[in-house]
């Protein structure tokens, strides 16, 4: 048991590295004598998000509804996009560059805006979301459903077959792992647009338990809102390698 | 966010094959016809579909009479662009130089953590996959602690900017500096060089393209960590502005700031990639 515990340490030391972190931290934090409200040691945080649960939840339940929603509307848009520029090259060729250009812009500051117009209800916080994260998306869908093998486009056209055969047979089953390479980036932006976009206005979620506890001061309930997004982060980004790996089982 | 920003080559493919590279002997003026086609080619078809969508945005408004607030005309937007650049100019450059500031100690933080990572097994291990995680975690959500931590002001938006584009950027630095030829550092070793030498005789000119995918993975992060920390304490930079103009509901100057800023981050965009043909001009000839 030593023996094995040892051997795996030395293969990846890494929750080594993340306990000496966490000690560190709670060490530094009582022995410097550092206020509550500046910085909590690790186990209160802890503590702090075990005993009050079903609040957390509540509004990671809020913030879990605006990133799914977003990320769906953004999958489907990116899908039809990322279609036109693969079989239309007229069309494609003219889009890519704009889609690129328009990244110039980043999506986050328009947040202000879109609460404006739509509300500070979910429908706001949706569309930030599906803008911030359909970019990777669209990029990662057309660059798989172009960067297909020519010789097996060549040999099924010598067989006859259409276009669509060709997108059907071909091009899909080809951007599947290119879909979940965007999907793991459009993940962690997601994240990011929800929360962010509950800091600028909203009555629920994630970001607005973190603005509003930071501006009362209110370090435990802060930090526990912090923690509880990195975690939803991480959770998200692992529920997407999960359905990668089920959905392409060969890799 | 590893996005690879390259131009789909649908058609290019065939395009090139028609043109055939200009033999070193024809005449200078030429060639640069040739070239200026091609990028007409390149170019003009992108700049028609902008046309297009701002000519059908400004008709169908128009028509519409959608009120200037809910959704100002692109010739709107423009004018005012114009006539308040000053104003404009005043807050971009806040954001600007928070932008590169920020990007800047993440860049010099981050090299100097790879460099040290790429000597130790361990510490490369250990702490390299901490890095990962924390590069996919929405780092932002501190921003407002930051607030508390560091006060309000200019020095508060930097440290958030650091924070944003650092993890992403080491763990791009530390990839360029690792994955190496083994073989060459052997071969090296064997010739007697120190770990120093390695680092900067291999891996630094190695890791040139990495470290530039860095540059331009951090320089939209920036701009995310620029607005944020306006938001959260700052009474000055584009991020200020559109919060600001949006809760007076003038929408064509919110329009006018997104503008300058996407000007601004196309500006910032092109200066990397030609440091990176630079630098790597330079590398090969030396």
């Amino acid at each position: 048991m030593i023996g094995w515990l040892h051997r795996w340490l030395r293969q990846s030391p890494t929750p080594l590295f993340v306990a000496g972190l966490l000690a560190t931290w709670e060490v530094t934090v009582r022995v410097a004598g550092v206020s509550d409200t500046v910085l909590p040691p690790p186990a209160q945080v802890i503590g702090e998000v075990g005993s009050r649960m079903s609040f957390y939840w509540e509004h990671t339940l809020f913030t879990l509804q605006s990133i799914g929603a977003g990320l769906a509307m953004a999958l489907l848009f990116s899908c039809v996009l990322a279609l036109v520029i693969a079989q239309v090259p007229r069309v494609g060729n003219a889009l890519y560059p704009l889609l690129i250009a328009s990244q110039a812009v980043p999506a986050i500051a328009v947040a202000p805006f879109l609460v404006m117009r739509f509300g500070h209800g979910l429908m706001s916080k949706m569309v930030i979301v599906t803008l911030i994260s359909f970019f990777p998306l669209t990029v990662s869908i057309s660059r798989g459903l172009v960067d297909v093998d020519r010789d097996t486009v060549n040999l099924m056209r010598a067989f006859g077959a259409g276009r669509l055969a060709i997108l059907l047979r071909v091009r899909i089953p080809n951007a599947l792992p290119y879909i979940f390479a965007g999907l793991k980036i459009a993940v962690v932006l997601a994240t990011i647009g929800a929360v962010v976009a509950e800091w600028v206005g909203s009555l629920r979620g994630l970001g607005y338990v973190i603005l509003t506890a930071s501006e009362q001061l209110s370090a435990e309930l802060t930090f526990g809102a912090v923690a509880v997004t990195c975690t939803l982060g991480l959770i998200l980004y692992g529920v997407t390698l999960f359905v990668e790996r089920l959905a392409m089982p060969w890799k | 966010m590893e996005v690879m920003v390259e131009s789909l080559d649908t058609s290019r493919r065939t395009e090139e094959a028609a043109i055939p590279p200009a033999p070193p002997s024809r005449k200078l003026s030429l060639r640069f016809r040739s070239w200026l086609v091609r990028r007409l080619k390149q170019w003009l078809p992108p700049l028609v579909l902008l046309a297009l969508i701002l000519g059908t945005t400004e008709v169908v408004l128009r028509a519409m009479g959608t009120e200037e607030f809910v959704m100002p005309e692109p010739s709107r937007v423009f004018s005012v662009f114009v006539s308040d650049w000053s104003y404009f100019w005043y807050h971009l450059r806040a954001t600007l130089l928070v932008m590169v500031l920020g990007s800047a100690i993440a860049f010099g933080i981050s090299f100097v953590l790879a460099a040290v990572m790429a000597q130790s097994r361990f510490l490369s291990r250990g702490l390299f996959s901490v890095l990962v995680v924390l590069k996919l975690v929405p780092t932002i959500a501190i921003a407002p602690l930051m607030i508390i931590w560091f006060g309000i002001g200019m020095r508060t938006q930097v440290i958030v900017v650091v924070f944003i584009t650092f993890f992403p950027m080491v763990v791009n630095m530390y990839s360029g500096l690792t994955e190496v030829d083994t073989d060459m550092v052997t071969l090296l070793r064997s010739q007697g060089a120190n770990r120093r030498q390695i680092l900067t005789k291999l891996r630094v000119p190695h890791s040139v393209g990495y470290i530039f995918t860095g540059l331009r993975t951090a320089l939209p992060l920036s701009a995310i960590g620029a607005i944020v920390g306006e938001w959260v304490g700052a009474s000055r930079g584009i991020g200020y502005i559109v919060k600001f103009e949006s809760s007076l509901f003038r929408t064509a100057h919110v329009f006018g700031a997104l503008l300058a800023i996407a000007l601004a981050g196309i500006l910032l965009f092109g200066l990397v990639v030609l440091a990176e043909s630079f630098v790597r001009r330079h590398a090969t000839t030396s």
